[in-house]
């Protein structure tokens, strides 16, 4: 397919749906689904999302009668709010996924969307985790036409693509037609939101949880005849044009559609901290297991110049630190690991390593998001020389160990749905029943 | 010296900002009039019944009045839907040269507010003029650049100023509306391919609810980046903001006195071609009529193709961004209402016939509100008019408002209770928020629409 053509994306998308999709992409949506269960339901302890939950306390209930004919109301009646907490819960502790070109965590807003539909709607598992899939598909292909032009204009993706692949998530699980599905994904053009400035702050999570919300809202009016644009991502003026100047930027999107999957490259977080910062904790526990660096006087963490801007600042609040090198780095020198408790609401931020500074410094020779740790001693001449240097880049392959970190967390928060939580989305793609895993995120 | 950010003195502004001068107040006035009646004339348009048909029987949250009706919806999508009543028959408003519409996101965001912590009729307008205020000047900050890269301003500054009246208006302290616009400018939205489509009006109707709830938020402890409007909205959709274009006078110079109150129910770059065809069409003599003219050339300003390059529209929606369709009325009904760009009229013969006739030109020269109209008779001659500036240059009228008040708003509540709401909102003490409810809502005897409550 030569340049983009929203109807035939469409139809892609829809077709695909009904078709099936590969065992391969069903176990590893699985996979991400498992972990965005997990970081969900840990991050409703988090104080940031406490707050966003009590900021619009609800004061009535909707009349059930007009839920739409073979459905029936579930405890979870208000789908946008439902979409909002659940995404901005999954991502508040930077704990979900990711995928690295675009910066997105594609899993935490296109399962919230799924939620909230299925909230509405008698949807039935298969259809749900497909939907998912086809969700994260749809967010990466579309984020990655706009890295690093979009990126670099300072557009937060995950506000941007996933109001659009949020609202065909809602779609294909409300009704998946051809009409409701493209003005979806028109309706989800116009609702795109959020810039790289927040970061660190109680906005990220927000925008990611608003970017489902305004997904599910976009289907459900294209749902009741809401009319929008059919080509709003490729027209003149549309979407692409105005986030790169090119309105051509998502010609390739839909190539192979279907056929191959980049969801299999999204990367589910070890830490708990931007994506970006992965490689320097390993580089800092690759140094921690010598003893030549227990000596230093400094260190610096060399990164690539677009990196150093993000992970150079200086940490006010725990939200801050999940960006900072230098937190990061001090916590797995001090304590071999860096996990949730160092973002805490009482973690001491510290970033020196028992008093001892941690530098970042940018540097051209390291190519993202390779990051090279040195640990430093000064010398009689003024100056210093390296006792240790370890460098590090992005490790793929969690898998092995999501379902250790998804049974620690849920053993935290829920040790008597565990079992049974775990079981249910293994059997996604068998079993009719989704409530049990819409009733542990949405409540 | 430390400098503050441009977002940081526009809190300021927000929290402290005295009463407007005169000047300000009338134009916050007239744009309430102007909205009120608007959201009378469209509150059962589909764009907003489908709107509350989708969202309002699934949100929850406090109540907020849907203008001209009756039943109650969530506040969030009382001020969704007008904020589309407003806007949806593109009869609104229009600052230049950013074509901002400032009433449709922010007086509806207003009203919530006010609903919501029953706010007296000075403080609802103190924070409708702030609101708009705040978003003229945050548009003008922007120049063109996101409007020509396919921005729709009104959607991507919308809810910076809706946050900014809706913060005014729950008293927010300043640090809280300094988050609020923040978290507001974190969410502007709407691409120029929305026009002619429904999706054109949601954008002001989404900006009216994501700034009241960016308020709310922010009340409510939840906090985003200090300066987020010119390092997340401005820089991302328009590479940078002249925030000496933002903060210049702020306080004493107030730009919404040149806010301009749409004559015409269409784009407002097509307001000069309008202007110009009905006045050939009322200097008609010596046997000139409509049926014996046989070519319209019209040379506009570039954004006016851009805008309004719809050749052969469908649809009442499309019709108000075809420059054919608006010089055709102009020239065969004079005027350019709502009715002009009803689906009846869309389809009509002799408009079809009209419309054809049209070219359009563009003369890089042309200003925005510039037009030069020639218009050629079955038998060779020609008759010219240049507009230099359209009618709406100063605004309608006092009377002219009252017209276009009467004719959107007679209808469903009645000449009388429609001559008292303009009254109580052009003259005297403004009306608070419960009492502007009650006078725009229907009367007691008329039975909702369609027998369901939001569709």
């Amino acid at each position: 397919m030569s340049g983009l053509d929203s109807i035939s994306l469409t139809d892609r998308v829809i077709g695909t749906y009904r078709a099936g999709l590969p065992s391969h992409v069903l176990e590893r949506t699985k996979e991400l689904i498992l972990n965005a269960v997990a970081t969900t339901v840990c991050g409703r302890e988090n104080q940031a999302w406490r707050a966003l939950r009590d900021a619009w306390p609800p004061e009535q209930r909707p009349d059930s009668s007009r839920w739409k004919s073979g459905s029936e109301p579930s405890t979870h009646s208000d789908p946008r709010r439902t979409a909002l907490l659940v995404a901005a819960a999954a991502n508040v502790d930077d704990f979900d996924d990711a995928d690295i070109e675009t910066l997105t965590h594609p899993t935490s807003v296109n399962l919230a969307a799924a939620v909230a539909a299925a909230s509405v709607s008698r949807a039935k598992a298969n259809d749900f985790l497909s939907a998912v899939a086809i969700g994260c598909e749809l967010e990466l292909r579309l984020a990655r036409a706009l890295s690093p032009s979009a990126l670099d204009r300072g557009w937060d993706l995950n506000g941007v693509v996933g109001a659009i692949s949020s609202a065909v998530v809602t779609a294909l699980l409300v009704s998946p037609t051809q009409e409701v599905v493209l003005g979806g994904i028109g309706i989800g053009a116009s609702s795109t939101l959020g810039q790289l400035n927040q970061a660190g702050t109680m906005l990220k999570p927000f925008v990611i949880g608003k970017a489902a919300a305004n997904g599910v809202s976009a289907a459900l009016l294209s749902d009741h005849g809401f009319t929008s644009s059919a080509t709003a991502l490729e027209a003149v003026r549309g979407l692409g044009q105005a986030l790169t100047d090119r309105r051509e930027c998502f010609d390739d999107a839909a190539a192979s559609f279907g056929h191959e999957w980049l969801l299999e490259q999204i990367i589910v977080k070890r830490y708990p901290c931007g994506i970006v910062l992965h490689p320097a904790i390993d580089a800092a526990l690759q140094l921690r297991r010598g003893d030549a660096w227990r000596t230093a006087d400094s260190f610096t963490v060399r990164c690539h110049p677009l990196s150093s801007g993000l992970i150079s600042r200086q940490p006010g609040d725990p939200l801050q630190a999940k960006l900072s090198a230098a937190y990061c780095v001090a916590a797995a020198l001090r304590d071999g690991g860096v996990d949730l408790r160092h973002f805490g609401h009482e973690a001491v931020l510290d970033c020196s390593y028992e008093g001892r500074p941690i530098h970042v410094v940018s540097s051209e020779a390291l190519r993202l998001p390779e990051v090279e740790i040195a640990a430093l001693k000064f010398n009689q001449r003024g100056g210093s020389e390296a006792l240790a240097s370890e460098r590090s880049t992005l490790k793929v392959g969690l898998e092995d160990s999501v379902m250790g970190k998804a049974r620690r967390l849920l053993g935290h928060y829920l040790p008597d749905q565990v079992d049974s939580l775990v079981e249910g989305i293994s059997r996604l793609d068998r079993d009719d029943d989704v409530q049990l895993i819409v009733s542990a995120v949405g409540r | 010296m430390i400098l503050r950010s441009g977002t940081s003195r526009l809190a300021t502004f927000v929290r402290e900002a005295e009463p407007p001068d005169r000047e300000a107040k009338v134009a916050g006035r007239r744009a309430i009039a102007n909205a009120f009646a608007l959201m009378i004339n469209a509150c059962d348009h589909p764009a907003a019944r489908r709107a509350r048909g989708a969202l309002a029987d699934v949100e929850t949250g406090p109540s907020g009045t849907v203008i001209g009706r009756r039943t109650p919806a969530p506040l969030l999508v009382a001020a969704l839907s007008n904020g589309i009543s407003v806007h949806v028959e593109d009869y609104d408003d229009t600052c230049l040269p950013s074509v901002l519409h400032p009433s449709a996101p922010i007086i509806p965001a207003a009203l919530a507010a006010a609903e919501f912590v029953d706010a007296s009729g000075e403080l609802l307008l103190e924070g409708a003029i702030v609101g708009m205020e705040v978003a003229i000047r945050i548009a003008d900050g922007l120049g063109t650049r996101a409007r020509d890269r396919g921005w729709h301003i009104t959607g991507l500054v919308g809810p910076i100023g809706a946050a900014a009246a809706a913060g005014r208006i729950l008293g927010l302290s300043e640090q809280q509306v300094l988050h609020a616009l923040g978290i507001a400018a974190s969410q502007g939205a709407g691409v120029v391919a929305a026009l002619g489509t429904m999706t054109k009006s949601l954008h002001p109707g989404r900006a009216a609810a994501n700034g009241l709830e960016a308020a709310f938020l922010a009340r409510a402890g939840v906090t985003g980046p200090l300066d987020g409007i010119a390092t997340g909205i401005a820089r991302a959709a328009a590479d940078w903001l002249d925030e000496s274009r933002v903060t210049a006078q702020l306080g004493n110079d107030w730009r919404i006195s040149s806010n301009r109150l749409k004559p015409y129910a269409c784009g407002v770059v097509s307001h000069p071609a309008i202007d110009a065809a009905t006045r050939i069409r009322s200097a008609f003599n010596n046997g000139e009529t409509v049926q014996t003219v046989t070519h319209v050339q019209a040379g506009v300003h570039p954004l006016v193709l851009d805008a309004m390059g719809i050749q052969r529209p469908q649809t009442n929606l499309q019709a108000k961004f075809s420059i054919y369709h608006c010089i055709a009325v102009g020239l065969l009904d004079g005027v350019g209402g709502p009715e002009e760009f009803s689906l009846e009229r869309v389809r009509s013969s002799d408009v079809r016939r009209v419309r054809e006739l049209v070219d359009v030109n563009i003369e890089p020269a042309c200003k925005l509100d510039e037009v030069s109209l020639t218009v050629q008779f079955a038998d060779g001659h020609l008759r010219n008019v240049h507009i230099d500036s359209s009618t709406g240059q100063g605004g309608l009228t006092d009377s002219g408002l009252e017209t276009k008040v009467h004719e959107l708003a007679d209808e469903r509540i009645g000449r009388e209770r429609v001559s008292y709401l303009l009254e109580r909102t052009l003259q005297g003490p403004p009306p608070s928020a419960t009492e502007l409810v009650a006078l725009a809502g229907p009367p007691e005897n008329q039975v909702e629409r369609n027998g369901d409550n939001h569709a």
